[in-house]
């Protein structure tokens, strides 16, 4: 019984921490939605956390992830709240993971010409 | 395995330079656990595994900064054919041959004076420090894995023979040799239609690469009268490099034979009606909708990851999935007698030959002195890289991108770039004598 408890606590653990989305797909998303609400980058934007937290942001519907970031614009606190926020979590989330503080991948957003 | 084995294996690498796989030792000789392998000399040896750009320099130029060293270079394919300065053959443009891509192991390993074989690498034992062929065994004192990249469809399809399939029929041509015959075949009969690229997600094989394949076939369309159109699907909201100089390149001198379709998630392939389903970003409705586009031919270029031989070492990676090494070196952080360089390498730094090419010199320099008891300072010697893109035919006119690399123990290694987006004649001339320069330093 404690066997089985106790491979449910990892398979649930295994599944919050699952990435799934496409990272470019919550690039895209991130431009258009978030860039100009929070007025950042979105390669510094994903830098500011390493991996386990933004995976901790992200954890139960982004609870964490929208008390962050709510306050500082009206737009995104209705964005946190709208259906389209649902969707667009899990890719969102694999964008910041993808670039987090600790991976060495730098979202390129443009090069010195 | 005894003394005696051993050298039949060594005995064998004069002949499998001339015979044919086939014809080989028909059983794979397993090193005995626990019992090392002899080398044939007193010699340090250090085994370089992969002829790319960074096997070859790494190679060449061991044996330069430590002429005692014992090099084996193994390589499985007997010819290197270069994947740089391909596209430009792909086009038809300055009358590069399969010639000029294409050049024999044999004549570097006797000009630079390394052993070379042509055989196909199954194990490496890291604690006997082995390495097993499909032929013989061999013991090393250093490792270096230069083994470029492999094809990650699982990205792309869930059914593997879907890929399968993807793969025979329109292979990526990423990996020289092949499949670059098949896609040229392919330009030279088309009929008209769509071609479409595609361009992979995350880190790659040479960024520019398909932007530039892109505008090679279509100038081939243009001065073949071909009514056909490159479509090239691109995750990404721009091209991944030189964004500017290839957007410019395809809206005005291959408008009508280059469709570029940014932010294209592929959904799925059929293979029967010849239609990729993809999925774009609609900037009215801030959502990504389904869309479906015939074509002629595909060039499917899927996600990359190291390739097996990265796996058969068992080398830890990064979260990205490239081997994890300690910066600013090159040893793996698995094993700090194994070195990893090029494309399967996990530092920040572009995944291209002439990348590879600077980054064999260092390991060269750096494992060199190394085997004299001396130090190398890498910090003070870091690669660089310069990346040609040829966009137009007549006149010949590229577009270039440079990456130079820092170091600090605080932020690691950073790769910074500057780009020459403004496509000219001078930047179209000079990609031959890069080519040319670069293939000499190591073939």
């Amino acid at each position: 019984m404690v066997k089985i408890a106790l491979s449910l606590v990892f398979m649930l653990q295994c599944m919050a921490n699952d990435v799934t989305g496409s990272q470019t797909k919550g690039m895209v998303y991130y431009k258009y939605l978030l860039k100009k609400p929070l007025n950042m980058r979105g390669d510094l934007f994903s830098k500011q956390y390493t991996t386990q937290e933004w995976l901790t942001l992200f954890d139960n519907n982004a609870t964490l992830f929208k008390e962050r970031f709510s306050g500082i614009d009206p737009q995104l606190d209705t964005l946190f709240k709208s259906a389209k926020f649902v969707e667009i979590m899990p890719h969102l989330k694999a964008f910041v993971v993808h670039y987090a503080k600790d991976k060495k991948d730098h979202a390129i957003c443009d090069e010195k010409e | 395995m005894t003394r005696r084995d051993l050298l039949k294996g060594l005995g064998t690498v004069a002949a499998s330079s001339t015979l044919p796989l086939s014809l080989q030792a028909a059983t794979l000789p397993k090193c005995t656990t626990g019992k090392k392998p002899l080398n044939t000399s007193n010699k340090t040896r250090v085994i370089v595994c992969g002829g790319g750009f960074g096997g070859l320099t790494t190679a060449r130029y061991l044996k330069e900064s430590n002429p005692a060293l014992e090099v084996l270079l193994i390589e499985q394919n007997r010819t290197f054919v270069s994947c740089p300065y391909s596209n430009i053959w792909l086009g038809g443009v300055d009358n590069v041959s399969l010639e000029d891509l294409s050049f024999d192991y044999l004549s570097a390993s006797i000009k630079y004076r390394y052993n070379l074989i042509h055989e196909v690498i199954t194990d490496i034992d890291k604690k006997a420090q082995t390495v097993t062929t499909n032929n013989a065994c061999y013991h090393y004192d250093y490792l270096v894995l230069s083994p470029g990249i492999d094809y990650d469809y699982s990205q792309l399809f869930a059914d593997i023979s879907i890929a399968k399939a993807v793969y025979t029929h329109y292979p990526p041509a990423m990996k020289p040799g092949s499949e670059h015959l098949r896609l040229k075949k392919a330009i030279e009969n088309f009929q008209g239609g769509n071609f479409i690229i595609t361009v992979p997600s995350g880190t790659y094989r040479c960024p520019p690469a398909p932007y530039e394949r892109a505008c090679m076939i279509a100038y081939y369309f243009k001065t073949h009268g071909i009514k056909g159109k490159v479509v090239l699907l691109d995750p990404r909201e721009k091209p991944a490099t030189k964004a500017k100089g290839f957007l410019e390149s395809f809206q005005t001198l291959y408008r009508g034979y280059i469709e570029y379709i940014p932010t294209a998630e592929i959904k799925g392939i059929d293979l029967k009606t010849k239609h990729v389903n993809i999925e774009t970003f609609q900037t009215k409705t801030l959502s990504y909708v389904p869309k479906s586009i015939a074509f002629s031919y595909a060039n499917i270029i899927p996600p990359m990851k190291p390739a097996k031989l990265i796996d058969i070492a068992g080398l830890e990676c990064n979260e990205s999935g490239w081997v994890k090494l300690k910066a600013p070196g090159f040893e793996s952080v698995t094993d700090d007698k194994i070195y990893v360089l090029g494309d399967a390498g996990g530092h920040p730094f572009p995944k291209s030959g002439h990348m590879a090419n600077s980054c064999g010199h260092v390991v060269a320099k750096e494992l060199g002195a190394r085997t004299l008891g001396k130090t190398f300072d890498i910090a003070a010697h870091l690669p660089g890289n310069i990346c040609y893109s040829m966009v137009n035919g007549t006149p010949k006119e590229g577009i270039w991108v440079s990456h130079s690399v820092s170091f600090s123990k605080n932020t690691g290694l950073k790769a910074r770039s500057e780009a020459m987006v403004q496509r000219n004649k001078e930047t179209g001339n000079a990609i031959a004598s890069w080519y040319h320069g670069i293939t000499s330093d190591m073939l």
